[in-house]
């Protein structure tokens, strides 16, 4: 039995595409286009994101049966403000320079409705390790969509990649794409692109 | 009833683990904020040590950290002369946060001299506050009442501010004047920590 078929795979493999936080869900735009100026900034929101969704959604499915019905958001929302509190201090202490830049993007975490969706959505009905792996594969799909903004927007806007020059030395760069109003272009272009790859995969028909 | 009473307890436990969780993860944060090794250099810097090799050891050397509830953030004592404090202090400027070091002698009641660890001013005018012309009238500037930013200096505690730049130089006195409160309120009556 090859690793594509097991059940753990494609929990995983379905946040990734064919149900995409951002493309498909529509969810966590808000930070996709605040911290996508840098590939590296980006970077570290993938793993913020995944740090707080993975074990958010393992906390909460090996408790699922414990917690009260009716005060469920309450609990998730504290479980992921810990975790993501703990994620702050410890970019804090290691890479200061970048948690500065992200500014209150790494607490608006707390807030990320992916977090929150996919404990209600999956970890309240499935069990611990099927729920990390649920959360593994929505973060990623969302850091990978963080990931493909950030590097059309440093290297046509500031000509760079991670940081080193990649443009040739007479490239004009694209301001446009730095300001907040370019990741709004660049997430819409590869809402279009994931459409239409979409469409014609499933052969045409709606 | 039964089912309220269960649902509180849990509430209950789950507020106290994730309550205990963030003391601690708190209170290792700020020791190992504390323990920064580009600020120990800076502080040794700015009382005129020479970092050496190992910053951290001669950090030890020259300083024990006093910590204080009210204020956060540690006050740097000078081991050999308990008179001589340092203390990262904060404010706002024109544009954003300014962070100042700032060592004070409370026996003789003088600045020992300011560093400018961040500012996001402006270049050319509330940037020259970075200047060594500008930190070095604080050096050994008496301030029984504080510091005050001036035009034309002619009284104690008074330092030149930086022409075109008023707020930030008037931000610079806040944050000099707050460390100085802060650190006579850490000695107390008996004039050392």
């Amino acid at each position: 039995m090859s690793i594509t078929n097991t059940q753990g795979w494609k929990v995983f493999a379905e946040g990734l595409w064919k149900n995409n936080p951002i493309f498909i869900m529509v969810l966590g735009i808000c930070s996709s286009l605040a911290v996508t100026t840098f590939v590296k900034n980006a970077f570290v929101m993938y793993l913020g994101v995944a740090f707080a969704t993975v074990f958010t959604s393992t906390i909460v499915a090996a408790i699922r049966k414990r917690i009260p019905a009716t005060y469920r958001m309450l609990v998730f929302m504290m479980i992921t403000s810990t975790l993501v509190i703990v994620f702050d201090r410890l970019l804090k202490l290691t890479l200061p320079a970048v948690s500065k830049e992200m500014g209150p993007y790494v607490g608006l975490i707390i807030t990320n409705c992916i977090v929150m969706g996919r404990s209600e959505a999956f970890a309240m009905s499935n069990t611990p390790w099927l729920s990390a792996l649920d959360g593994l594969g929505t973060s990623t799909g969302y850091g990978l969509v963080l990931l493909a903004i950030a590097v059309l927007r440093e290297v046509l806007g500031m000509g760079t990649l991670l940081g080193f020059p990649v443009m040739p030395e007479a490239y004009a760069r694209c301001g446009l794409l730095i300001s907040a109003p370019g990741a709004f272009l660049c997430l819409t272009v590869l809402l279009f692109l994931a459409n239409a790859i979409r469409d014609s995969m499933s052969g045409g028909k709606k | 009833m039964n089912q309220t009473v269960r649902d509180l307890w849990f509430m209950l436990l789950m507020t106290t683990i994730c309550t205990v969780l963030l003391v601690v993860v708190d209170g290792i944060y700020l020791a190992r904020l504390a323990a920064d090794p580009a600020l120990m250099r800076r502080a040794l810097q700015l009382v005129g040590s020479a970092p050496g090799e190992d910053v951290r050891r001669t950090f030890d050397q020259v300083f024990t950290t006093v910590t204080h509830q009210e204020f956060p953030g540690g006050f740097f004592v000078g081991k050999q002369n308990p008179a001589m404090v340092v203390r990262q202090e904060e404010g706002s400027g024109l544009w954003g946060k300014i962070t100042l070091l700032v060592a004070y002698d409370l026996a003789q009641n003088t600045v020992l001299g300011i560093d400018v660890l961040e500012h996001s001013e402006t270049p050319g005018l509330g940037a020259r506050i970075e200047e060594e012309k500008f930190r070095a009238q604080f050096r050994g500037l008496a301030a029984r009442h504080g510091v005050r930013a001036a035009k034309i200096k002619f009284k104690e505690g008074e330092f030149d501010g930086v022409s075109g730049a008023t707020l930030t130089s008037k931000a610079v006195e806040e944050i000099v004047n707050a460390a100085i409160r802060k650190i006579r309120v850490v000695a107390g009556p008996g004039g050392t920590p």
